[in-house]
């Protein structure tokens, strides 16, 4: 009866059709809400997830994310790579800078300088170029979406920080930052040149531990040596997404159109189903006369419910796919698709189809059979 | 009610069918619609045999409970009061499960509107009752097209409803409802949607393919074009049975023969 429950659903076109839509719109809306969300938490992470093989990021007691990073003392790099099981440890720059095109206009953009010897922290992918190109005189590599956002920046042309000159050797494939601006990557010791500075111009300090050792030992003696705070790349994300999050009603607004969508969904694809059921009625009152069981009809009318969920989600979170591979990772929309939402919108939308299934099950149980006659 | 016994008198020769033995008891039925202020006795205390081996016509002016009455003698409706014994079971001692199962069994259903489901095909429509008993498909599927091929459809099997004519739809519900050898057909006004001829082939195929000695056959309505396919009358008045007639006893008038 599985069967006939199916070509009964499939049959009926226009309904179909219809419900299959409603639900793929909320399927949709929930993916897409979904995607915006993680792509914007990820931006908020970015430079830690671009920033390879570290394992420790290590940065004063009272930063609350990567975007708001305080000045080190040179000498905590030194107390740092004292502390037992640290194989080496780094130093790293963030700051923001004016660039000056050739043509006069300024553009806001990210530096970021990486140690001049062992250039750890520099960009890992690359497009256009090639990382050994930074050892050059004034060279930095800039991100490509960044660069597409300032009105494209070729590699050879000239920009001018802070009255230097700077000379773009190669394009990155670094992943959008919260703030969409352009990310140069540049040798340490060029950042600090550009990049009008207080006393002090040490970030962070980028850590390897010793091969064996565990990572979360080494942090707990560096925060002791130093009264630095010690985080893996994957803490400090969350550091810095937790904060994102609780300051910046990013939550509460993505939340709010989710829910939103949800509902909206749930609405449509809920109604268009239990109407689906309804103007059924007759035909399982005519089954229901035949002496098909309660059980019979719930499991025809679940496979229904069941059958329209997968197809929806199927669509939905196709469609949601496809904005999100033609806008992301870097493209102009912040958007990310993770296993994560696709389990939760597959969860939210088996439920809230067998919710629609229920309800319509319930109106098909109190049916008499003799409705048939009518 | 004048009970009438119809073994008296051998049944008469023009009737195919020959009435045997009484399969279905209902003993004081009733049955009220309604809420407390406005209620409709649609069964007003009904007692009926239907027998085995022929068609027991329900007749009667519309709404004196020609429906209920068959609704409720097909356990499809619960009667507020009386007893029902069918093929030696008691139908109201049943809870819904077993008047459940007690219809895949032993019930065949025809009703005014064919009630198929649009979705599925001719032969999809008629192997639901031995899908729903548990057939295996391909077994199911031949005997659904044999039943096709009886009912004059043999070249319609993969039809959808909305491709066959009301008259070819009916002969479509008749097969579904046969296919299983129920003991009890149950057809409310089957012909009151069709024209006088589709009707009468529908009615042609019920006496030929429905009366055997092992059914009963009962037919509600109010058509009186329809008579001479009974075999025993029920007449119905305000919900109650006023009584009880073989062929010969309706008034000439309004008994035609049938066109087989
Ligand atoms: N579901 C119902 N609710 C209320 N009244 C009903 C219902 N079904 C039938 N009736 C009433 O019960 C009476 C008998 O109806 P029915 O059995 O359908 O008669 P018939 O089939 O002879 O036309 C009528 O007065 C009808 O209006
Ligand atoms: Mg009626």
């Amino acid at each position: 009866m599985l069967i006939v429950a199916l070509k009964m659903l499939a049959r009926d076109r226009a309904k179909f059709l219809s419900i299959v839509m409603g639900v793929t719109f909320a399927v949709f809306l929930i993916v897409e809400q979904g995607c915006v969300f993680t792509g914007l938490m990820r931006r908020s992470g970015a430079i830690i997830l671009d920033t390879k093989s570290v394992d420790l990021w290590v940065f004063d007691s009272r930063v609350k994310t990567v975007d708001d990073l305080r000045a080190l003392k040179d000498s905590d790099l030194w107390r740092v790579r004292d502390v037992e099981g640290v194989e080496w440890a780094t130093r790293w720059f963030k700051g923001a800078a004016r660039a000056k095109r050739l043509d006069g206009r300024y553009e806001n953009v990210l530096v970021i300088g990486v140690d001049d010897a062992t250039m750890i922290g520099a960009p890992s992918a690359m497009v256009e170029g090639s990382v050994a190109d930074l050892v050059r005189r004034d060279a930095g590599i800039i991100d490509v979406a960044g660069s597409m956002k300032i009105g494209g920046v070729e590699v050879g042309e000239e920009l001018t920080f802070n009255d230097r000159r700077a000379v773009i050797v190669g394009k990155s494939a670094a992943t959008r930052n919260f703030q969409s601006l352009p990310v140069i990557h540049t040798r340490y010791s060029q950042a600090i040149q550009w990049v009008p500075t207080e006393r002090s111009t040490l970030s962070a300090i980028l850590v390897k531990v010793q091969p064996g050792i565990d990572t979360d030992v080494v942090a707990a003696r560096i925060r002791d040596t130093t009264g630095l705070i010690a985080e893996t790349p994957e803490e400090f994300r969350w550091r810095t997404i937790r904060y994102v999050l609780k300051y910046t009603g990013i939550a509460i607004n993505i939340g709010t159109t989710i829910a939103l969508g949800f509902i909206v969904g749930a609405a449509i694809a809920g109604q268009t189903f239990y109407s689906f059921a309804v103007d059924n009625l007759k035909q399982f009152a005519a089954l229901k006369a035949m002496g098909a069981s309660e059980g019979t009809l719930a499991a025809m009318i679940l496979v229904q419910a069941c059958a329209v969920a997968a197809l929806g989600y199927g669509m939905g979170v196709g469609l949601a796919s496809l904005v999100a591979r033609s806008a992301g990772p870097n493209g102009q929309l912040p958007v990310y698709l993770t296993p994560e939402l696709l389990l939760i919108s597959a969860g939210a939308v088996f439920s809230l189809c067998m919710g629609a299934g229920l309800v319509a099950l319930r109106k098909v149980a109190k049916t008499e059979p003799a409705m048939v006659f009518k | 009610m004048s009970a009438v016994d119809p073994f008296e008198k051998p049944a008469p020769a023009r009737a195919t069918g020959i009435i045997r033995m009484p399969v279905l008891r209902a003993r004081g039925l009733v049955k009220t619609y309604g809420s407390a202020d406005e209620t409709v006795r649609a069964l007003d205390g009904v007692d009926i045999d239907i027998m085995s081996g022929g068609i027991t016509m329900v007749v009667g002016p519309s709404g004196c409970g020609k429906t209920t009455l068959i609704s409720v003698l097909a356990a499809t409706l619960d009667a507020d009061e009386g007893t029902i014994e069918a093929f030696g079971e008691s139908l109201h001692d049943m809870d819904p499960e077993a008047k459940t199962t007690f219809r895949r069994r032993n019930i065949g259903f025809v009703f005014q509107q064919y009630n198929l489901l649009p979705g599925l095909s001719a032969e999809e429509n008629v192997e639901i009752p031995l899908i729903l008993s548990g057939r295996p498909r391909r077994a199911a599927r031949e005997a659904a097209r044999a039943m096709l091929v009886r009912v004059g459809l043999g070249d319609k099997v993969a039809s959808r409803p909305s491709q066959l004519s009301g008259g070819q739809q009916q002969r479509v519900a008749i097969a579904r409802a046969l296919v299983h050898q129920p003991r009890l057909l149950v057809c409310d006004e089957p012909t009151a949607a069709l024209d006088g001829d589709s009707g009468r082939l529908v009615m042609n195929l019920i006496r030929e393919l429905a009366v055997d000695p092992e059914r009963a056959v009962v037919v509600v309505t109010h058509d009186t074009r329809l008579y001479g396919y009974a075999d025993l009358f029920a007449v119905m008045s305000d919900g109650r049975i006023a009584k009880i007639a073989r062929k010969e006893e309706m008034s000439s008038n309004s008994v035609a023969e049938p066109h087989p």
